[in-house]
């Protein structure tokens, strides 16, 4: 494809662990990611927790631990993604929202980490910012620990968005935040990709994914194991191709609650839920 | 011996209130959900129960007597970022067995493997950590549990085989819950009680 912007083949990642004092080994979290990002495209990313989104992520960015081996290529605009592009890069034209809220600097106030790289109109992007994401202007002269576990996610999210960004690479952007904060950090992917950006969104919330990706694809235990288009979830998801996609379709709350309503046993399940203990044995909450 | 919070208020910045005259109540083996925008004080309000910080206004008790302070807290507080929660200079055996050494089977349960006992807190994934942190609340003197945003950044199976573990084991030992989360399906399904922080 001459228009892909990130191209990941056959990324596989280890990691050298040294135990009982000197002998070393070397463990294979992620064994196969394949993934391609064109340009004004938005590619979720979905998979079990500990199924390697993040370091996905980490690698394309270059900030994995200094014992990780990476195999396999990734190319940036056609050309070998290497460790001093990344740095070079990273930042500028491919951004990047973490999983983790201690990316911010603790010491300093949120409304100065948002200004950094915005150039001469800074103060008056930043507040522009703060306030399409329900922030306001005083909780700029906040530091991260004086903020809630939503307004961080709403700071890191502003953190990332700048001129000239090309790709865009969101880990879990949205979680606990509230579904005004939430359509805004959808729009505003959705706005950069319109302009021309790749986005890489990695979320647990597949059905808010939906909305604006063009591609899922999907990552069970290190291997990407199956890549469809967003209009391949729809009904029964008949059209997806593994079984594990369609669990993770299935077992969304929105489809999960007619599922319930099928069969018999279900409906018991969904009457009694509170009282009968139903919920706690083993199968009942496992969709 | 519920858990009970009284007339309830607090402020960081004087007279600056997040919330005030806050009256809820918890029985052993009682789910109860909070739900609130973003930064209506539902972490705040989870922290007073657990005796981390004090109200500025009302009081807790937990069978009628208040938390102590430097003692095992009856109650427990699983917090919503467990990369903030957990020392990053700890190993995970170490973080795990803080408080007390939990059995193989809640290990089990939460699907964590031996070989990431070893390992330290960076070197695992979001949801891995936040499984730490939940057995870590399971302590066998907890009375109460407070899930804050628990599983908000897990996918739905992972999510369903947690609250499933995590439920079953509260409900065996009449451990009170407080859920606090934003996902309405979720309380709904959990639930036996909703509690709302702030305003619309
Ligand atoms: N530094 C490391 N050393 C060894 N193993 C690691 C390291 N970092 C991550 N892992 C392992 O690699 C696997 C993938 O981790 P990753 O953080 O990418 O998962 P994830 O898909 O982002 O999960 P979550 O949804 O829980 O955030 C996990 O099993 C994790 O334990
Ligand atoms: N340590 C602190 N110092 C000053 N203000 C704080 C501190 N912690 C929280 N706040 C403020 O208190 C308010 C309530 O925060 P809290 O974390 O309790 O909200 P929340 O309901 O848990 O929100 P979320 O759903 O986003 O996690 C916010 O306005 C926040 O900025
Ligand atoms: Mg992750
Ligand atoms: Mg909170």
């Amino acid at each position: 494809m001459s228009d892909a912007l990130l191209q990941v083949e056959h990324l596989s990642i280890g990691f050298s662990q040294y135990f009982k004092g000197t002998k070393k080994r070397v463990i294979h979290p992620i064994s196969d990611l394949n993934v391609e990002i064109r340009e004004g495209e938005i590619v979720a990313v979905v998979g079990s927790s500990g199924s390697g989104k993040s370091l996905l992520a980490h690698a394309v960015l270059g900030i994995l631990p200094g014992n990780a081996v990476c195999g396999g290529n990734i190319a940036y605009r056609g050309e070998p993604l290497t460790e001093e592009r990344k740095a070079r890069l990273r930042g500028r034209e491919i951004s990047f929202i973490p999983q983790s809220v201690n990316y911010l600097d603790p010491l300093m106030r949120v409304g100065k980490q948002v200004r950094i790289g915005l150039g001469a109109d800074a103060p008056s992007v930043q507040q522009a910012l703060f306030q399409r994401y329900g922030l306001k202007a005083s909780d700029g002269r906040l530091f991260p620990y004086e903020l809630s576990g939503g307004m961080l996610r709403r700071v890191l999210f502003a953190t990332s968005v700048r001129e000239g960004v090309r790709l865009v690479i969101a880990d879990e952007p949205t979680p606990g935040i509230h579904p005004e904060a939430l359509a805004e950090i959808l729009k505003q992917l959705k706005q950069l990709a319109s302009e021309g950006a790749g986005v890489m969104l990695i979320t647990h919330d597949l059905m808010s994914a939906l909305e604006i990706a063009d591609r899922v694809a999907v990552i069970e235990e290190g291997r990407t194991v199956e890549i469809s288009e967003a209009a391949a979830f729809e009904g029964a998801g008949r059209q997806l191709r593994t079984e594990f996609t369609r669990r993770l379709w299935r077992a969304l709350p929105d489809n999960d609650f007619d599922l319930e309503l099928q069969g018999k046993e279900e409906v018991r399940i969904a009457a009694d839920r509170r009282k009968s203990g139903l919920l706690l044995s083993k199968g009942a909450l496992d969709f | 011996m519920p858990l009970i919070g009284e007339n309830l208020g607090y402020y960081y910045q004087k007279e600056r209130w997040i919330f005030k005259d806050i009256h809820l109540s918890v029985a052993p083996g009682e789910v109860l959900g909070l739900s609130g925008y973003s930064g209506c004080g539902k972490t705040t309000l989870s922290r007073i129960l657990a005796g981390y910080i004090k109200p500025r206004n009302g009081r807790v008790t937990v069978g009628g007597g208040e938390l102590k302070r430097n003692a095992f807290r009856p109650v427990q507080l699983i917090y919503q970022h467990p990369e903030k929660a957990i020392n990053p200079k700890w190993r995970m055996e170490d973080v795990l067995t803080e408080s007390y050494t939990p059995s193989q089977d809640i290990l089990d349960a939460f699907e964590i493997r031996d070989e990431w006992l070893k390992r330290w807190p960076l070197e695992l994934s979001g949801g891995q950590l936040q499984r730490f942190c939940i057995v870590r609340a399971l302590n066998p003197a907890a009375k109460y549990i407070i899930a804050d945003e628990m599983t908000t950044m897990l996918d739905a199976i992972t999510q369903a085989k947690i609250w499933n573990a995590f439920l079953r084991i509260c409900r065996s030992r009449n451990i009170g819950v407080i859920v606090v989360s934003h996902e309405a399906a979720l309380l709904n399904r959990i639930c036996d009680n909703l509690y709302k922080v702030g305003r619309d």
